[in-house]
């Protein structure tokens, strides 16, 4: 079920962006002197979740903003490229953990050409002064053919006590 | 006449496939239907019971009746917390915080209230069916019309959301609240709480009136 946030939240910089596909392209030269391609490509996108509050009183609709980003650098080599590092990094505002104290969030599935990524590794991020960020990576290389399909990376936030909630996921859909 | 043939066993089909998703959706609907009915007739039954103060916290108070409600409205979560010591320690830190939000001059206006109010009213609408639905169900279980909910009641809820959010920040801006790599803020905010709720009862802001309560 896909949330995309309305034209009230999509005024800050960080929030409704979607950069499906930017990519930034660089030439290096390997060991033996060859010349390859390193190419970034980082795809984003900021959903909202619905989730209600419950008070003494009743019910109060406050979605969480959480936006989705998936980072894949790659080398060309021949007509294959290959993966040398494939990370997914969630953020969510600070505030959505004062509304929902016992949420736990984060990262969940970066699937690639149909198969989930393993994501082994946990990063350290610099704090954005109102943002929470957390993120898991896998820095092995690993080869894929140069056709591009269809991807996904996910966001999971549970709101945990204190809240009613119809889904908990937010993705970010792209082409790799 | 072949041709009507055919066109008629495509509408038939084209209806039953309507039809079908339709009586789906409406079975998906249904437990929260059930459960919003179940809650208007306990909130109401909870609202006719005599008035007892349980505690005081600052110069407010929770009732009886306030902490029967909350249980009943909880009732809806995946996993509710329904102990009545624990949810009134829950509801006390609550006010205690945005009663630290008045202190500290950060707390939200009902006017901030009200335009959060609006435009979280506009993104509803934007939102899927399946969430405008639920939103319906829980009105419904508040016994309010959508009128009474978005112009009565949200602004006031909202106020006091933003207020919270607005003290965080806050304690994050002048390292009350210390962010470290690897954990959220939720940690540092549940321990903040824990010794904010633990000092009040020491100072007697918050006090015990029913002896019925206990915290030990």
């Amino acid at each position: 079920m896909k949330k995309k946030i309305g034209l009230l939240l999509t005024s800050t910089s960080l929030l409704g962006a979607l950069l499906v596909g930017f990519s930034a392209n660089v030439s290096d030269v390997s060991a033996d002197g060859k010349e390859f391609q390193i190419l970034a490509v980082h795809p984003t996108d900021t959903d909202l979740i619905s989730i209600w509050r419950v008070t003494t009183s009743g019910y109060i609709y406050s979605p969480v903003s959480v936006t989705t980003t998936v980072h894949i650098n790659s080398t060309t080599s021949g007509s294959n490229l290959v993966a040398t590092k494939r990370e997914l990094t969630s953020m969510t505002p600070d505030g959505s953990f004062s509304v929902y104290p016992s949420a736990t969030w984060g990262p969940g599935l970066l699937n690639l050409r149909g198969s989930n990524v393993s994501l082994p590794k946990r990063g350290d991020y610099i704090w954005d002064p109102a943002y929470e960020f957390s993120g898991k990576y896998n820095d092995t290389s690993e080869t894929y053919s140069s056709t591009p399909s269809a991807a996904y990376g996910q966001t999971v936030f549970y709101a945990g006590n204190g809240g009613y909630q119809v889904d908990s996921t937010a993705s970010v859909d792209f082409n790799w | 006449m072949k041709k009507n043939k055919k066109m008629a066993v495509v509408l038939s089909l084209a209806l039953t496939g309507v039809l079908t998703v339709g009586v789906m959706s409406s079975f998906a609907n249904s437990p929260l239907i059930r459960q919003a009915q179940t809650i208007q007739t306990k909130i109401e039954a909870n609202n006719k019971v005599e008035k007892n103060v349980l505690l005081q916290v600052g110069a407010t108070e929770i009732t009886n009746i306030e902490l029967e409600n909350y249980k009943t409205y909880k009732s809806i979560e995946t996993n509710p917390i329904l102990g009545d010591a624990e949810l009134l320690k829950e509801m006390a830190t609550e006010k205690l915080y945005l009663q630290l939000s008045e202190d500290k001059n950060v707390a939200a206006t009902l006017v901030d209230g009200n335009n959060e109010a609006k435009k979280y009213r506009e993104i509803l609408k934007e939102q899927p069916q399946e969430v405008q639905d639920t939103q319906q169900r829980l009105i419904e279980a508040m016994g309010l019309s959508e009128e009474e909910y978005w112009n009565e009641y949200a602004p006031a809820e909202y106020q006091k959301i933003l207020s919270v959010q607005n003290l965080t920040q806050n304690l994050i801006e002048n390292k009350e609240l210390k962010r470290q790599e690897s954990t959220d803020i939720s940690k540092e905010l549940k321990e903040f709480k824990e010794q904010l709720f633990q000092s009040a009862v020491a100072s007697d802001k918050v006090k015990v009136i029913d002896s019925s309560v206990s915290f030990k």
